[in-house]
């Protein structure tokens, strides 16, 4: 179950000057919905702050602090304005250290924290082989020291595991008058 | 609470739904989660078919709307996996002649419930979604049936549900194949992503 990480939020000023935020600066409670209705007369973005990230999550929100900068539309009077945020979810395929747990990019063969990695054991040698005969048309795994003599298989010893990480990104998306801003909740670098 | 969202396999005759949070998607033959069992195989002639997984969004929370549902892949799996598109491997997403590509999986959500069990011959063969008399329903009887899921990029993501929904829903679901030919290549493939996008207001 992913959820999306907040690094900046909306304030929606309204034309008598009354502010709509995304969370309750008091309580970090969410309380908008990207539409609205009625007119507004400015959106600003703003980064979330460490203590506002704090109230977001323990109203069971994510976020975290960042230092994005703060973006400010006006809309003026009879201008139309759509607005709205596009969340994006990824499985994400991961590694998983049967030793230390830890969590690694898939392109990796080895724990970069423990350096455990698969294995292939052989019987006949009583030790651990390094470069294994991989013979995919026989679906075989072969000792290539026995391979002289008597051909053996080898036994896997399977340390890293697979997993699909949820990676949830979002941005927002404001058309004022036919101009199409897209607003990042992170930082390219 | 802003939206929480997972991705969800469906299985068995009933199409019972299991998150793929957590775990690993992988192609197969056989109908249900299977680890390492029953892998793809490539054939001596012909295609092979891996069972075809059906896939959806499931989105909780608090939102006004939300449309716009579209999937699109990290491009490259036929390459990344050695299927050889060239005479016919590749990785396949069911699409349908007009309107949203995704399949409606619940009555009440989607005014039908067209999900079809995977089927063929476990450990070997899958039927193909777009074989005439065995494959997929909601697919085999249309024009174009499937295209290669290389061409869903994020410049040109499939739609798979417009919605709207404005509460707790399960999207529309994407049915996805994998078929081999003798000339793909054997061996553990390369992680891929899946990436679901979608508009909430």
């Amino acid at each position: 179950m992913a959820q999306p990480t907040f690094r900046r939020f909306w304030i929606r000023i309204l034309p008598d000057g009354s502010a709509l935020p995304q969370f309750d600066p008091e309580t970090g409670k969410y309380c908008g919905f990207e539409s609205y209705p009625g007119q507004v007369a400015q959106i600003i973005f703003m980064a979330i702050t460490p203590s506002l990230a704090e109230k977001i999550q323990a109203n069971g929100d994510r976020a975290e602090p960042s230092q994005l900068p703060t973006l400010t539309f006006d809309i003026l009077p009879g201008t139309k304005a759509d607005f709205h945020r596009a969340g994006s979810l990824r499985l994400e395929p991961m590694h998983v250290c049967g030793f230390c747990e830890a969590e690694f990019a898939p392109e990796l063969d080895t724990c970069p924290r423990c350096l455990a990695k698969n294995r292939w054991y052989c019987g006949a040698c009583d030790a651990l082989v390094e470069n294994p005969i991989i013979d995919q048309k026989a679906r075989q795994v072969r000792c290539p020291v026995c391979e002289a003599t008597i051909p053996r298989g080898l036994r896997g010893i399977r340390r890293i595991g697979d997993f699909a990480e949820e990676k949830h990104f979002t941005h927002y998306v404001l058309t004022i008058g036919g101009e199409r801003h897209i607003i990042l909740d992170y930082k390219r670098r | 609470m802003a939206e929480t969202a997972t991705i969800y396999r469906l299985y068995g005759s009933s199409g019972a739904k299991q998150s793929l949070a957590g775990i690993v998607g992988r192609f197969c033959t056989q109908d249900g989660i299977p680890g390492l069992n029953n892998p793809c195989k490539i054939p001596a002639s012909g295609v092979y078919h891996s069972f075809w997984v059906t896939d959806c969004l499931g989105i909780t929370g608090d939102f006004n709307q939300v449309r716009d549902i579209y999937i699109h892949g990290d491009e490259g799996f036929a390459e990344d996996w050695g299927l050889d598109s060239a005479n016919g491997g590749g990785l396949f997403v069911g699409v349908k002649d007009t309107g949203d590509n995704g399949l409606p999986i619940d009555v009440t959500l989607h005014g039908s419930n067209e999900y079809a069990q995977a089927g063929g011959t476990v450990g070997t063969d899958g039927y193909a979604i777009d074989n005439v008399s065995n494959g997929h329903p909601a697919y085999r009887s249309l024009t174009t049936k499937k295209v290669d899921f290389d061409t869903c990029s994020a410049d040109a993501p499939l739609r798979i549900d417009s919605g709207p929904y404005t509460d707790d829903f399960y999207s529309k679901a994407w049915v996805l194949q994998l078929w081999t030919v003798p000339t793909s290549t054997y061996g553990a493939k390369s992680p891929k992503t899946v990436i679901a996008t979608y508009n909430i207001f």
